[in-house]
């Protein structure tokens, strides 16, 4: 969306004013024939429907690590020293219970005639942070523990800033996974790419995945694409998939002392299908 | 005097893409007598009495002097005659 302003007067001259939003196809999908699936901006001060953070494979999240702030309409979800689990997700899946499926209310995206997803995300300057938005097949998160096998886990990350150089906050850094964790026995093939942007990648950025029907998963840094692969064979990516964004301690070891919180601020999301 | 109800409306409705042309129009109607309503009656062609409502908006004074995109954005110009502004769809 679009905003508008506007300031008129009367005919005794007083002041009028008021605002329109109007709906703009992002600019990578411009014309393409896409419509709006789904959008938050987080402006109203609580995380609803369809967010979730729970995952079936990790204790509940503490309370104080995922905040939506009302007064800066952003998301801020934040790890630290004292979560032993190390990664926070904010998820579509929804809320989490017991009973497998244990997400009835799961949003899922499947690639379909064509899948953008869009968003402006800043996050901690250090190494030791590891932000990532990403979407992961739902079909193993709702039946946990249970097997799934043979359906493979696919994963698909628009943005994983988990490049393993000093240098790594002048890098943007996106990949997929043909089989997340390797599992029903088949090694999972796994293509990141690591691109050197020139500056610090730290502040606002708009971050987008493209997936067309023709199996080419398109990776673009403020509307300019930065990386292309053809999906992975296999069938991983072929279920419905739930979008994550995060904010975790950086798999490497650092030498400088680890900040006491690793944060990820997220302006908004926006997906689109054709 | 109560002031005009202010209506802004987009030329469109379906999404816009980043470059496109836009134009705004509105309408601006006066709170107290709000419509006016004109009531006809006639008869057909065969005689048979013909009998209606129309209800019009009862336009009042406004002057539109600004428009502009939030965010920044191309300049949007403004026809108060023809009570439109036009300008170019920024980026999302």
């Amino acid at each position: 969306m679009a905003d508008i302003v506007w300031e008129g007067r009367d005919g005794a001259g007083s002041p009028i004013s008021g605002s329109l939003s109007i709906p703009v196809e992002p600019s990578v999908i411009a014309g393409l024939g896409y419509h709006p699936v789904f959008e938050d901006h987080f402006d109203d001060g609580q995380l609803g429907p369809p967010w979730g953070t729970r995952m079936p494979w990790a204790p509940p999240l503490p309370n104080d690590l995922v905040i939506e702030c009302a007064s800066s309409k952003q998301l801020l979800i934040v790890t630290n020293q004292s979560y032993n689990f190390g990664r926070v997700n904010v998820h579509t899946l929804g809320q989490y219970r017991d009973q497998a499926p244990h997400y009835p209310d799961a949003l899922t995206f499947t690639r379909g005639n064509g899948l953008y997803v869009e968003a402006r995300i800043s996050f901690i300057d250090s190494v030791w942070g590891w932000p990532a938005l990403w979407l992961y097949g739902a079909e193993q998160a709702q039946v946990f523990p249970d097997s799934i096998c043979p359906q493979l886990q696919g994963e698909w990350d628009i943005m994983d800033h988990v490049n393993p150089t000093s240098q790594k906050q002048n890098f943007f850094s996106t990949g997929v996974h043909s089989n997340t964790n390797s599992t029903c026995g088949v090694e999972d093939d796994v293509d990141l790419i690591h691109v050197n942007m020139g500056q610090n990648m730290s502040g606002f950025h708009t971050y987008a995945g493209l997936w067309t029907p023709d199996g080419l998963m398109r990776s673009y840094v403020d509307g300019v694409q930065r990386a292309v692969f053809t999906q992975p064979e296999g069938g991983g990516l072929d279920q419905p998939m739930f979008l994550l964004i995060s904010a975790a301690k950086a798999p490497q070891q650092w030498p400088n002392p680890m900040p006491a919180d690793l944060w990820t601020l997220v302006d908004y999301v926006k997906v689109w299908a054709k | 005097m109560a002031a005009p109800v202010v209506t802004v409306t987009p030329d469109k409705a379906t999404p816009y893409s980043p470059g496109e042309s836009i134009t705004l129009s509105w309408t601006a109607v006066d709170p107290d007598t709000g419509t006016v309503t004109i009531h006809y009656e006639g008869e057909d062609s065969e005689g048979n009495a013909v009998s209606g409502d129309i209800t019009i908006n009862r336009q009042d004074v406004f002057t539109m002097t600004s428009v502009s995109w939030v965010g920044g954005g191309p300049a949007f110009s403004v026809n108060n005659t023809a009570r439109t502004a036009t300008s170019v769809v920024p980026s999302a």
